[in-house]
């Protein structure tokens, strides 16, 4: 056989496959079970988590082959205790109490509802071995591989100090959206060795090959799962869904990557496309999250500043709020690491601070600012209470939200500390006004009212927590205005973390979300702050309330409460333990089912709106422009309704809950659409006016300029260069009413017959980007 | 400090009781065939114009009690910390910067008057026997001004409210208060439309959909300056953007759809953007719906461009001073400025009642108030007397009252450099309908309990305002001036015969 050890990863699949084709979803959970080792003897049923069921790893890490998913730690994350060492058991009020997040695996608890019975997952199933390289196989017998350990190739990404997440498999869905889900979760396995052709043919007839007879093996025994294939051969559409889905893993198709590179980076571009296709997508997101950190924001905008001024130090007055855009787009068109800046970005508009605020615009305060970018930058694959404790921390969120230099209250009570971080912390960044379910939807009491995260009283307790804080390098003990001061710090202190001055800080008793802090002889800021930002990392809202938001960023703008639980439940366990690993939470986004299958898009509220940063890159990096003094100066989009870190208010340029009003067809079906509601007759023209200036002459006010060569090179053939143009800017998936429009726009520029044609082929490229840049089919990412 | 929200369980209360905007009805309908009758009334112009201070105004440095008790309250609630935000006594003289001041720090050290120092802008102006606005509102409310002319008018202490809210009702936990107190984004909701975040309909717009037979088109019935705003929002109306320069609406320019752009010919690239740019395919509801905007983009905003290139008359603007330092930018003003242009061709527009939505941000003065709520009443000061000398120089003040609406007032005590989240706040209505040069309402004791001994404050609770007035009663006061009937505000505001105050008297009780 030719199928190299590299290659092995995929074997699963083969398994799966013939565990669904053989008749029952079981045999497909059971099989893929036994693939990734889980199951030790195989006489143990999964954990169940709400519904799911963790049937496998996919890197079981060469140290722990016999450790699977389902032993891992009750804990939810590194800070444990829910209620941390200092907390006084009374509990002060409505607000619930931080406790592990309900998809944590607790062992086997109440059986879930959703969960049709115990049997199941031990089913009638081959009998799962503990090693997956012993699995009996009837497919074309692939070469012995090495072992599970290698199931995790190095070359995913999933590095061995990020263990991949489990396997999960929820009986409730239909089959065949189990199946691919299953299948989804085990091929994040890239092809290396460009022989992904021959696998996919292998696979192909190996499929075809087990779906000929179809026997059903054993009668099913659990006739509950509200699937249509209970026992049955999955009819020829299933399969041949099936098929495509594993092809679009292994071998995607111009759309599956086109959606892909929309939903995770800033647009396609004819390199990215061919990444994709040469790693396959669950391999390019991989190698994506396995990308490091290069170069910060704040290197980038240190050179950029001393290229544009031949000039140090830094810090110094001039520096503006353009000179960050600038580093921004070149970045965001350029840089290889483009979903760590996809979802940086993202986390921008969730941990919202803005050059709106004069005192983070004005000159020399810029670079406080591109250091808070860092931040999101950072820790965009990191854990989410690392990026709360440094987003509390930051120096350009303590001017943002003015708890820099917050300090205690007055001994008389009258004068209090500042509320406002304590509160859009808790409101914005972590849980919420609402109690949420694991799946995002808002909980109910049992007066069938929602019920709130927090009082008033909760935003006063916890302001006293974030007071003691400003610039580093104060005198130890500063004096009132010293300490409050805003002005931006120099230095070190501009880009540094702010400190901790105790002396600022409050030493009476601190109530919030059911933790109490109680009074104290002597100031202890930094553990009151891990307290306060461990009871608030977790609360069981955090993991629904920022999935949703990101899945929103990313993928769609009104997510499945499935979905939602999907991801909320990685957030709430990676599948090591971990809760909170965001680069977890990122992969499950993006390779959901929810976020894959293209036939979603047939739904008429799937999708959303681009937003227009994110359009005005597409469009650049779609048809290769650069800026030509390198400096990408006055790309400017607030006109189009965003600009990247200049949102209106700490609420960003939408709200996630926005529904358009009026007589709009979202709106009469409550249909969610933040980007809606920065959406006006003017920016709407004025995107059309942005396209225009782009392909004619520039991206407006800058020197960033298209490179048109490759679809000027075909522009003799309309329906090409059409074709071309909705490979970059739809993955291919264009209407035919917008395809015959375009091909008639371009076909009303004339090609003289001889001499010089340039000129109108240009002209050819220019209209065909403009009429399907500019269409809704385009606007709107499905 | 005393919690003024609602425990859980009162809070639960509340959600049933605070009903939504139209759950009643869908009274877009409703409204629409209501106005029949007030459409043939309606031979005459009217506007409405919404000012938003975005961010939740300081209301207690904008309007204050000046009597001994109360000024020594206000003086220890906001002299304090390391930046004190109270402003300075009546009569005293402003003092220049870098000049040392009489006062001292809170901690009792020397003080230096620095550019953003409450010092450098002199005492409050007293406006009545008790009460002051800040220094730097001077044009509105000095001599000569709409104030003392009497077309400036306040409403003291207004905000949402369930019902009629007592402290004792509050304390008692028997009253119904709205959600989300101190919320921004809810309390901007409530104001604008009663809901909560997520509400599609604001007040504005509900108000235009009821005068939807005045106008012949309903395109310009009601136009914000600022985007997609909620108060403006109507069923059936839908608000217009305006930008507050020429032109007043984005078109698609030449380069996209000149008549043969990028070298094409007879018409036919161009024909084809601009059916592609609007094209609803009833695919997708996201596209539709955004191909809906785009046409409203193609299909009004010549017209609106034409119409209002032709409107003069409105004197340019001119700089002002910034109160700390250079000059301050007059984004408020030019917005007025536009409407005011828009309002002067609005029978070319076909419109006879209008509601207009301007906003300006920056109101959310946790810190540095003192450099930030300064340039904020400087503009609003220059902004609210330009509009109040052109519309009366255009023949159009009688026509026209201007409103404030903030997303709630602040805490009377400073945190040290600025000011909390509150709920109550005081307000300005200004035109030539108003009756104006009186504080409507009753204006609240300020203090916090315990202030001074013994001292308890019926009107706040903690450091917050109770409203004693409901928006709805402030709004329905606009929407009867406005044209509304009876039953129509009643459609829009169906608590509202839970307050007892039908009609605030800045607006005079249309003769029926």
């Amino acid at each position: 056989m030719i199928m190299s050890a590299k290659n092995f990863p995929r074997l699963p699949v083969l398994v799966a496959a013939r565990g669904l084709l053989s008749g029952t979803a079981l045999l497909a959970v059971c099989a893929l079970a036994a693939c990734g080792g889980g199951g030790g003897d195989g006489s143990s049923a999964p954990e169940r988590q709400f519904g799911a069921v963790v049937v496998a790893k996919t890197d079981p890490g060469p140290a722990s082959p016999s450790n699977p998913g389902p032993s891992t730690p009750t804990d939810p994350g590194p800070a444990s205790p829910s209620s941390p060492g200092p907390s006084t058991p009374t509990d002060p009020g409505p607000a619930p109490p931080p406790s592990p997040a309900p998809s944590t695996p607790t062992g086997p608890g109440p059986a879930p509802p959703s969960n049709p019975g115990p049997s199941t997952p031990t089913g009638p199933a081959p009998a799962p071995p503990a090693n997956p390289g012993a699995t009996p196989s009837t497919v074309p017998a692939p070469p012995t591989p090495a072992g599970p350990s290698e199931t995790g190739s190095p070359a995913t990404g999933q590095s061995t100090s990020t263990p991949g997440p489990q396997l999960k498999d929820d009986p409730s869905l239909p089959l065949l959206d189990r199946i691919l889900s299953v299948l989804r979760q085990f091929v994040p396995m890239s092809s290396t060795d460009g022989s992904a052709t021959s696998l996919w043919d292998r696979l192909k007839a190996a499929i075809t090959q087990v779906l000929a007879p179809a026997p059903p093996v054993t009668p099913d025994p659990d006739p509950t799962p509200p699937s249509s294939g209970g026992g049955a051969t999955p009819p020829p559409s299933i399969i041949d869904t099936l098929l495509e889905a594993i092809r679009d893993l292994l071998e995607p198709s111009d759309l599956a990557v086109g959606r892909l590179l929309s939903q995770a980076s800033f647009g396609a571009s004819p390199a990215s496309i061919e990444e994709v296709k040469s790693k396959g997508l669950a391999g390019w997101v991989d190698a994506q999250l396995a990308m490091p950190v290069t170069t910060t924001y704040l290197d980038a905008y240190d050179l950029r500043w001393r290229d544009v001024n031949n000039a140090f130090p830094l810090n110094e007055p001039g520096q503006l709020q353009n000179d960050f855009y600038g580093v921004w787009w070149k970045r965001a068109v350029n840089d290889p690491d483009q979903l760590r800046h996809r979802v940086a970005f993202a986390l921008s508009q969730i941990f919202v601070v803005s050059f709106n605020e004069p005192d983070l615009a004005s000159s020399g305060s810029i670079r406080t600012s591109v250091a808070y970018y860092d931040v999101l930058y950072r820790n965009a694959f990191g854990d989410y209470r690392t990026l709360l404790d440094e987003v509390t921390r930051s120096p350009a969120m303590g001017i943002y939200l003015s708890h820099l230099g917050n300090s205690k209250e007055d001994a008389n009570g009258v004068r209090t500390p500042d509320e406002n971080y304590a509160r859009e912390v808790m409101q914005l960044f972590s849980i919420g006004l609402w109690k949420l379910n694991a799946d995002g939807t808002v909980a109910l009491g049992a007066d069938d009212q929602p019920i709130a995260t927090y009082s008033s009283e909760d935003v006063s307790g916890l302001a006293k927590v974030f007071t003691g804080l400003s610039w580093s390098g104060l005198a130890k003990v500063p004096n009132d205005r010293t300490f409050a001061a805003r002005a931006v710090a120099t230095g070190a202190s501009a880009t540094s973390p702010m400190e901790i001055y105790d002396s600022r800080h409050s030493t009476s008793e601190k109530r919030f979300l059911g933790t109490v802090i109680p009074a104290s002889a002597t100031p202890d800021t930094a553990g009151d702050l891990k307290i306060a930002l461990d009871a608030i990392a977790n609360h069981p809202n955090v993991g629904p309330f920022i999935s949703r938001q990101l899945i929103q960023r990313l993928v769609t703008s009104n997510p499945s409460p499935a979905y939602v639980k999907r991801v909320a439940e990685v957030f709430a366990n990676d599948g090591a333990g971990k809760r909170g690993n965001l680069k977890a939470v990122v992969r499950t986004i993006l390779l959901d089912r929810e976020a894959r299958d293209a036939a979603r898009g047939d739904s008429r509220v799937y999708g959303k709106l681009r937003e227009p940063v994110i359009r005005t890159a597409h469009l650049i990096r779609s048809f290769s422009g650069q800026s030509m003094n390198g400096l990408w100066q006055n790309v400017r989009t607030s006109a189009l309704g965003q600009e990247p870190l200049t949102a209106p208010s700490v609420f960003n340029f939408w709200r996630p809950g926005f529904v358009p009003g009026g007589a709009t067809k979202l709106g009469g079906q409550a249909i969610t659409a933040p980007e809606f509601q920065a959406m006006t007759s003017l920016t709407n023209a004025e995107w059309a006016n942005h396209v225009a200036s782009a392909v004619a002459t520039a991206v407006p006010g800058t020197d960033v300029k298209l490179d048109l060569s490759r679809e000027i090179a075909i522009a003799g053939d309309s329906a090409a260069l059409v074709e071309r143009v909705a490979m970059l800017l739809l993955g291919g998936r264009i209407s035919s009413g917008l395809r015959s429009a375009t091909i008639r726009a371009v076909e009303s520029v004339a090609l003289p017959n001889a001499g010089d044609t340039s000129a109108a082929r240009a002209n050819r490229a220019r209209l065909a980007i403009l009429v399907i840049a500019t269409s809704p089919e385009y606007v709107v990412q499905r | 400090m005393s919690n003024f929200l609602a425990t859980r369980r009162q809070f639960l209360k509340i959600a049933s009781a605070f009903a939504p905007l139209g759950a009643a009805a869908p009274f877009a309908f409703d409204l629409a065939s209501m106005s029949a009758h007030a459409a043939d009334a309606a031979s005459d112009y009217k506007a409405l114009v919404c000012i938003m201070l975005a961010g939740g105004n300081d209301c207690h440095n904008t309007v204050m009690a000046t009597d001994a008790e109360s000024w020594d309250r206000y003086w220890k609630a906001r002299w304090v910390g390391a930046d004190p935000i109270a402003l300075m006594p009546i009569g005293k003289a402003p003092l220049a910067t870098r000049a040392e001041s009489d006062l001292k720090n809170p901690d009792g050290s020397a003080r230096e008057v620095k550019p953003s120092s409450p010092e450098r802008w002199g005492g409050v102006i007293p406006i009545t026997s008790g009460q002051a606005v800040h220094p730097l509102l001077k044009s509105l409310f000095g001599s000569e001004s709409p104030w003392s002319q009497r077309r400036l008018a306040v409403l003291a202490n207004v905000g949402p409210l369930v019902e009629p809210t007592t402290k004792a009702g509050m304390v008692s936990r028997t009253v119904r208060v709205p959600h989300s107190l101190l919320s921004h984004n809810d309390q901007v909701a409530i104001w604008q439309s009663s809901m909560l975040e997520g509400a599609r309909t604001g007040w504005g717009g509900a108000m235009a959909d009821a005068m939807t037979s005045a106008n012949v088109r309903s395109t310009f019935a009601a136009i914000s300056a600022s985007g997609n705003s909620l108060f403006a929002a109507g069923r059936e109306t839908i608000q217009k953007p305006i930008r507050s320069s020429d032109p007043a609406a984005t078109t698609i320019n030449n380069t996209a759809q000149g008549a043969n752009p990028f070298g094409s010919s007879n018409g036919v690239a161009s024909a084809s953007l601009r059916e592609m740019v609007q094209a609803a395919r009833a695919v997708s509801d996201f596209e539709d719906d955004y191909a809906e905007i785009t046409r409203r983009a193609l299909s009004d905003a010549a017209t609106l461009n034409a119409a209002v290139a032709k409107s003069t008359g409105a004197a340019a603007l001119t700089t002002i001073p910034d109160p700390v330092t250079g000059n301050l930018n007059t984004t408020l003003a030019a917005q007025l400025r536009m409407i005011i242009r828009i309002m002067k061709v609005a029978p070319e527009l076909g419109v006879r009642r209008q509601v207009f939505f301007v906003s300006i941000g920056g109101f959310d003065t946790h810190g540095s108030q003192n450099t930030s709520h300064s340039r904020l009443m400087a503009q609003l000061d220059y902004a609210l007397s330009y509009f109040d000398a052109q519309t009366r120089a255009l023949d159009l003040a009688d026509k026209v009252t201007l409103f404030t609406m903030s997303d709630f007032g602040r805490t009377f005590t400073s945190n040290g450099s600025g000011t909390d989240h509150g709920w109550g706040a005081h307000h300005l209505v200004l035109g030539g309908a108003v009756a104006g040069g009186r504080i409507f309402g009753a204006f609240p004791t300020l203090g916090v309990d315990g202030q001074s001994p013994g001292f308890q404050n019926p009107d706040m609770l903690g450091r917050v305002l109770i409203p004693s007035t409901s928006v709805f009663e402030y709004a329905t006061t606009l929407g009867r001036w406005f044209g509304l009937s009876e039953t129509q505000l009643r459609t829009i505001f169906p608590s509202l015969s839970r307050f007892g105050q039908e009609n605030i008297d800045f607006l005079p009780r249309p003769i029926s």
